[in-house]
């Protein structure tokens, strides 16, 4: 016949309590009174009891003789097993891959920055203002470079085609400062 | 438990003798659990050795805010309730006691001491003992934990709401629940009483 604490809706914790020796003695001494009037708690107990006595006889059992070889070589394997390039860091590959992450995360982030920066500087636009006297300088070049092309167009328009020979007047005009 | 912080101290150093300590301190006591809890010593051993490399692997992340045994016994337990998980495959739970002895699988791995049962009990040990592990290999795995960490292990309640992670009432609960579920299951060897 199945025995059950229906009666005892309390009794659950304290049996199991009471069996292991974990109830505060007054609890202890309350529980046992209890028991002496309640045949229910007092069977339950006995049979729980019997039970922990049951799977207590269970034999201890041991792993393998090689068991430390073994795992040696499966630590051996973790630590080959190759992570990602952001982890290799000069830490101790044994306290890997925690502090390794915090250690790393930091420094990627501040090369990245880095890099970033470096970049956006190489490919600046240039936004230097220029003063009056270059502004002046510019403007002369602009209006004599604009003489000598207009020269230029003139002159090659009175040659035949294929005739080059007023590049090089230009350029040798330029160079030694005279004019033609 | 000062020997267990000195050695994990020693291990986040990369000290490996510190960690051959731990490992020949616990590695029984983990694989008892195991082979309780999966009634099978092929996945009881893969399992500890599951156990230490994840704390070879996890170690410097560990703060003492738990014991070196609870941490150990926590992780044994996941990986323990994932096998369950991933296998299914409830029936290697049950040694039975008929079946012949398999290559590599040791006689001696299923004989059992001296029980502390009257005499007059007229059962083999051995075949109490398979019906003691058949009907653990019954319970859901919560409840066999915690009776296992109770029973065998020795565990106080405290030390096994710290690795089941749960409230001290739900650890009585558990052990109350798995002790009626293995009565009902042994009932017959309790009569004999």
């Amino acid at each position: 016949m199945e025995t059950k604490l229906n009666t005892c809706p309390n009794a659950e914790q304290t049996i199991v309590g009471y069996i292991d020796g974990n109830l505060a003695t007054a609890d202890h001494i309350a529980f046992e009174r209890h028991m002496a009037s309640c045949s229910v708690c007092r069977t339950i107990e006995r049979e729980l009891r019997m039970t922990q006595t049951l799977v207590r006889t269970l034999s201890s059992a041991e792993p393998r003789q090689d068991f430390e070889a073994r795992l040696a070589a499966r630590i051996a394997d973790v630590k080959l097993k190759p992570s990602p390039w952001w982890m290799r860091f000069a830490l101790p590959s044994y306290v890997k891959p925690a502090r390794r992450t915090h250690v790393a995360i930091p420094v990627v982030a501040m090369a990245s920055v880095v890099a970033s920066l470096g970049f956006a500087y190489v490919s600046r636009v240039p936004t230097v203002k220029a003063g009056a006297v270059q502004t002046a300088a510019a403007s002369d070049e602009t209006t004599v470079l604009s003489e000598l092309a207009n020269q230029h167009h003139a002159a090659s328009a009175s040659q035949s085609l294929g005739d080059t020979s007023g590049v090089v007047v230009v350029a040798s005009d330029m160079a030694t400062g005279g004019s033609w | 438990m000062h020997q267990d912080a000195e050695l994990i101290a020693r291990c986040q150093r990369a000290d490996a003798s510190a960690f051959d300590a731990i490992v020949a301190r616990y590695k029984t006591k983990i694989y008892h659990y195991l082979y309780r809890m999966t009634g099978n010593a092929e996945d009881a051993d893969d399992l500890t050795q599951e156990v230490f490399i994840r704390m070879y692997t996890n170690i410097g992340k560990f703060r003492a805010e738990a014991s070196l045994s609870t941490w150990l016994f926590r992780i044994a337990g996941n990986l323990a309730v994932d096998r369950f998980r991933r296998t299914k495959n409830s029936r290697r739970l049950v040694t039975s006691l008929d079946a012949p002895i398999q290559p590599g699988e040791e006689e001696a791995s299923r004989d059992v001491p001296d029980m502390s049962m009257a005499p007059e009990v007229l059962v083999s040990r051995r075949e109490l003992a398979g019906q003691i592990e058949s009907a653990l290999a019954k319970l859901p795995p919560k409840l066999r934990s915690a009776v296992i960490l109770f029973d065998v292990e020795g565990m106080s309640y405290d030390e096994i709401a710290g690795v089941e992670g749960i409230p001290l009432g739900t650890v009585k609960s558990r052990i109350f629940n798995a002790r009626v579920a293995l009565r009902d299951s042994l009932r017959p060897y309790l009569e004999t009483e």
